[in-house]
């Protein structure tokens, strides 16, 4: 099963009433989404202030969707169709660099392209979150490393990963698995989950 | 064993048997539910993406909770549409046979009637007449293949 079928299980499951599946989306997605409309929108606030609405607008526009596209670039284009028109109820326009069409979507990277627009505070934040989850990383032991880059930033499937490793798919699933445990204990004091942020 | 499962589900790799169930343990419960907030992010993390700090979910939870619950009218109604469909089919074919057997003979009930009509002005011979004709008529109407003689018999008390 790829992302897409993935996220259209999600997808069937909130069709069926389970507002919470969209929770799961809305989890996957929000960086990403952040990270596009920020290059549209300036004010970090703002652009989260129209990622939000985006994901209301896709919600409320889910029993529409049928899966001929990918899940994401229907969320795309829902963002940018927010953000342009946040932009023109403001009085401004976007910047020309939004037609991009929808394979440019789904490999959108945003890479050195984007302007930091976070503030400070968030800065620090993204900082923090980053050196904690690469020490984590390096006190894990070799197999369970191995495991979690190849499949998160490789983006293999636990089939090709026990090939590539010599060990069978379960072994696969729980070195990934202990591997994120491991990372998460130690974002845990980062990450407290203050009582406004629980869902 | 449940985190192990939403981390599968994370990597697309859980077992078809099991998403429905892991799903709605999900649903229900907000420790899981932080469990994969934490595998998302770990995972843009390692991918180098920026704005690591965006926490949104709760923020479109919270709205969500006023907005009605969406449904997926499209697929609900192609199956109420197909089961509609198929109901009026079967409606009108049984319609269509009933007609057809309707126009096709007289019924003896439909022959009585109007024998029964033009007895009470007591035409008697006309009476006498139709009753022969129904007599005689009675082998080729659809009941009396049923019913064997039992319609002649209703048919001759009828006019009685």
């Amino acid at each position: 099963m790829g992302d897409r079928e993935a996220d259209q299980l999600l997808v069937e499951r909130v069709q069926q009433g389970d507002k919470q599946a969209f929770g799961l989306l809305v989890s996957k997605y929000q960086r990403k989404l952040v990270r596009l409309l920020s290059r549209l929108i300036r004010d970090p606030a703002e652009v989260e202030d129209v990622a939000q609405e985006a994901f209301i607008k896709a919600y409320r526009a889910l029993p529409g969707f049928r899966g001929d596209s990918a899940f994401y670039t229907w969320l795309y284009r829902i963002g940018i169709n927010a953000a342009k028109n946040y932009l023109a109820a403001k009085g401004r326009r976007a910047p020309t660099t939004t037609e991009f069409d929808s394979e440019e979507a789904e490999d959108f990277d945003d890479g050195e392209m984007l302007r930091d627009n976070n503030t400070p505070e968030r800065m620090l934040m993204s900082k923090q979150i980053g050196e904690t989850v690469n020490a984590a990383m390096e006190m894990l032991p070799e197999d369970l490393r191995n495991a979690i880059v190849l499949r998160e930033i490789d983006g293999m499937s636990y089939e090709e990963i026990a090939q590539i490793m010599d060990c069978p798919i379960g072994t696969v699933r729980s070195r990934i698995f202990r591997a994120r445990e491991a990372i998460a204990e130690k974002l845990k004091p980062l990450l407290d989950i203050a009582p406004d942020k629980r869902w | 064993m449940m985190k192990t499962e939403i981390s599968c589900l994370l990597d697309n790799e859980l077992e078809t048997h099991r998403q429905q169930a892991v799903l709605t343990a999900l649903r229900n419960d907000e420790e899981l539910r932080s469990a994969w907030d934490r595998y998302q992010l770990i995972g843009d993390s390692l991918r180098g993406g920026s704005g690591l700090a965006t926490d949104i979910t709760s923020a479109v939870m919270s709205r969500l909770r006023d907005e009605p619950t969406v449904l997926a009218p499209s697929s609900r109604r192609s199956g109420g549409l197909v089961r509609s469909a198929a109901a009026l089919a079967a409606s009108l074919t049984g319609v269509a046979v009933v007609g057809w057997l309707a126009l096709s003979s007289p019924t003896p009930q439909t022959a009585i009637a109007p024998l029964a009509k033009s007895a009470k002005p007591a035409a008697t011979g006309n009476t006498e007449r139709m009753q022969e004709y129904l007599m005689a008529h009675q082998a080729y109407a659809p009941s009396s293949r049923i019913q064997g003689g039992a319609s002649y018999n209703r048919t001759i008390s009828a006019t009685r």
